[in-house]
């Protein structure tokens, strides 16, 4: 079995050209060392709440549970630098709740889109203006993720889909996580540690 | 002092021709186009002089730590290509000899023809009268044997003076540099418009064509904006159709506030698209455009600073604005905003949408450590009942899992006129926990309670317990 990178992460398309090589030549266990030292991960990873492995930059992630929005305003709060856009099909999430959250609101922008979400959000990705794109899960179409997966790797945005009941079946959604609240009091402010995740898929990360 | 001139030759029938040719006609003036070029020059320098229908002077004596004679010329090259307009170029210290050099395309001063006279009389042609002097002078010169201003220069002042009068004193000063000229003040046009004309290329509104000719003339709109370093806030479309009987409209009119001001033609036309595009699926044109115009109804100063190049921060915010100007005129403004939060204690009203959001001040910091933590998600409020530990909601049963007495008490708003709900600003808020984990945040109405009814409440683990009468609670939001 092959195991790319010191830290778990999934080889990018250079390392697994040189996986190949190595399989071709007999050397595939040396390759671990070989993708940890010379750092061929381009992937970025933003460091999340209760997830050591982080987040990868430029690809889609479903969020689940009870506790998925609270997890991802502290996401946010972690990282300090992204601009988000946050997209709905009606107002429903509280700027209040955002910026009690620790997260800046000059940092979000806001999108209501009634009747079509793929398109404007399509536009979002295709402008690069945003690293952290929210939007609810409201399809089922794979050919739909893939566009997403593809615009959100070009424009290094991740794209944070809110699913509301079960995980999306779609190969495309490349990070699956269920989160739920841990033991945090009511109405107390949610710390870090106060998530209780499962990831249901990873891909770019460490085999689950 | 230094000036450069750029001298426009009159167009020659073959160039008419190929103008013609070459598709939608400009109706343009010489003038226009001097007063076009000139206007353009003002990225150069704002002391500019024109001389109707023929030349542009420009002061760039002051400017020469921003830009050598060669850059000018080089820049001025581009701007010409540009335009589609040929000129020649000169520099001098004066006006009238940089207008001569430029106009016979003549090294030196010295190697000037005589008729060069005429330019240095009168460099703005404004006074018809001297050129008939001028011409006689020149013919007595010529018959004496004199070709150039080197000979020119030579004949002694008093001589001139006595035969050619104050005509031929003011040549000889002028063309021995004596002579300040002061510059007369140029101003561009007030209202900048650009204007189309279609007489043999017709077509119907199909947005392709519509926008390569929008986006000419937003090039130039853009172009001199740029030179007088403003940006486009507000700007008029118009697209003239031919009249018939299913054609009442003269024209179509398109009125476009942007939501920040523009200062390139991508930007612009994607918005423009966006609208035109909107407008044509329903109400399609009907006869062939016959023209189109754009007129800028309001600008904004613009930064006209160079640009850093290890700074992407203003790209990108303009890249930011760009997206969301398009959005907005795609979806509603109502529906692409930013959040800035208000005083308002209620989550409903705490907060409200503005087109750019402006940093925080120190009273939303004061205001966070002392509002309790609001839901992440707020809903119109949904009637709830809850009895014996549990929600009710819809006609569905939730058991109350966790508890959280009243944590806020708001109310006020009796100045107000009635808003969504009755005596919906006098509320007392709970937080509960449902099972399958979902948080939820409900507030019930306080009514006045009459000294003849009976309802009393206490708090317990459980929740809540009402004895006497159900309690009027409402779903608000939930957690998470």
């Amino acid at each position: 079995m092959l195991k790319i990178g010191s830290r778990g992460f999934m080889a990018s398309a250079a390392v697994q050209k040189l996986k190949l090589i190595l399989q071709s030549q007999g050397l595939a266990t040396f390759d671990v060392q070989v993708a940890s030292e010379a750092n061929l991960g381009p992937r970025e990873f933003w460091p999340a709440p209760s997830c050591p492995e982080g987040v990868p930059r430029g690809v889609v992630v479903e969020l689940l549970g009870t506790a998925r929005t609270e997890w991802l305003l502290a996401f946010l709060k972690q990282n300090s630098d992204l601009q988000i856009f946050w997209a709905e099909r009606e107002t429903r999430i509280l700027p209040t709740a955002i910026q009690q959250r620790g997260v800046d609101l000059g940092r979000v922008s806001f999108g209501v889109f009634a009747h079509d979400l793929l398109i404007p959000l399509r536009k979002v990705l295709q402008s690069q203006c945003f690293e952290v794109v929210v939007a609810p899960n409201v399809w089922a179409d794979t050919k739909i993720f893939k566009a997403f997966q593809l615009f959100a790797e070009k424009s290094q945005s991740t794209l944070f889909l809110m699913g509301e009941r079960e995980a999306c079946a779609s190969w495309a959604i490349s990070l699956q996580i269920e989160i739920e609240h841990a033991h945090a009091e009511l109405g107390e402010p949610s710390n870090p540690g106060d998530f209780s995740l499962k990831v249901l898929r990873r891909k770019y990360g460490a085999l689950v | 002092m230094r000036v450069a001139c750029l001298w426009f030759s009159p167009p020659t029938l073959s160039d008419k021709i190929r103008h013609q040719m070459a598709g939608p006609i400009k109706l343009q003036s010489s003038n226009q186009i001097i007063g076009k070029m000139a206007e353009h020059c003002l990225r150069f320098s704002p002391q500019i002089a024109v001389r109707p229908q023929e030349a542009v002077f420009i002061e760039i004596g002051r400017c020469q730590k921003l830009y050598s004679e060669s850059s000018f010329a080089a820049r001025a090259q581009v701007l010409l290509r540009r335009l589609e307009l040929r000129a020649s170029l000169a520099f001098a210290n004066e006006i009238p000899e940089a207008l001569a050099l430029a106009k016979y395309g003549a090294g030196s001063l010295v190697s000037l023809p005589l008729e060069a006279l005429h330019e240095f009389a009168d460099p703005f042609n404004r006074d018809f009268v001297v050129h008939p002097y001028i011409d006689k002078m020149v013919g007595s010169f010529q018959d004496l044997g004199l070709r150039t201003l080197k000979d020119f220069k030579k004949i002694p002042a008093p001589e001139l003076s006595s035969r050619f009068g104050p005509i031929g004193l003011l040549c000889y000063q002028r063309v021995r540099g004596e002579m300040n000229l002061p510059w007369p003040r140029w101003k561009p046009e007030a209202v900048i418009r650009e204007k189309t004309n279609f007489p043999c290329f017709e077509f119907y509104g199909e947005m392709e064509p519509l926008l390569f000719e929008l986006k000419k003339q937003l090039d130039q709109i853009f172009q001199r904006l740029w030179a007088r370093a403003l940006k486009l806030q507000k700007l008029q479309v118009r697209i003239f159709c031919e009249l018939s009987s299913q054609n009442q409209q003269p024209y179509r009119e398109f009125i476009f506030d942007f939501l920040f001001a523009q200062s390139t033609t991508k930007t612009a036309l994607l918005i423009l698209k966006e609208r035109l595009s909107r407008h044509f699926e329903k109400n399609a044109l009907l006869t062939p455009i016959e023209s189109l115009e754009c007129t800028v109804l309001s600008t904004v100063p613009g930064d006209m600073t160079s640009r850093s190049l290890l700074d992407a921060r203003d790209e990108k915010n303009e890249q930011w604005q760009s997206l969301m100007a398009q959005l907005q005129e795609a979806y509603g403004a109502e529906n692409i905003f930013q959040a800035q939060l208000t005083e308002d204690r209620r989550p409903e009203r705490s907060w409200k949408k503005v087109s750019r959001h402006i940093s925080p001040t120190s009273l939303s910091n004061e205001w966070q450590g002392r509002i309790p933590l609001r839901p992440t998600h707020l809903i119109r409020p949904e009637p709830v009942e809850v009895m014996d530990g549990f929600l009710y909601l819809k006609h569905k049963s939730y058991r109350i899992l966790q508890w959280r007495a009243a944590n806020e008490r708001i109310s006020g708003g009796w100045f107000e006129t009635a808003g969504d709900f009755n005596n919906s600003f006098d509320r007392d808020y709970y937080q509960a926990e449902i099972e399958g984990g979902v948080r939820v945040s409900l507030f019930q109405i306080r009514e006045p309670v009459s000294v003849f009814e009976n309802k009393e409440c206490r708090q317990s683990e459980e929740g809540p317990i009402f004895q006497g009468a159900k309690s009027q609670f409402f779903l608000h939001g939930f957690f998470g």
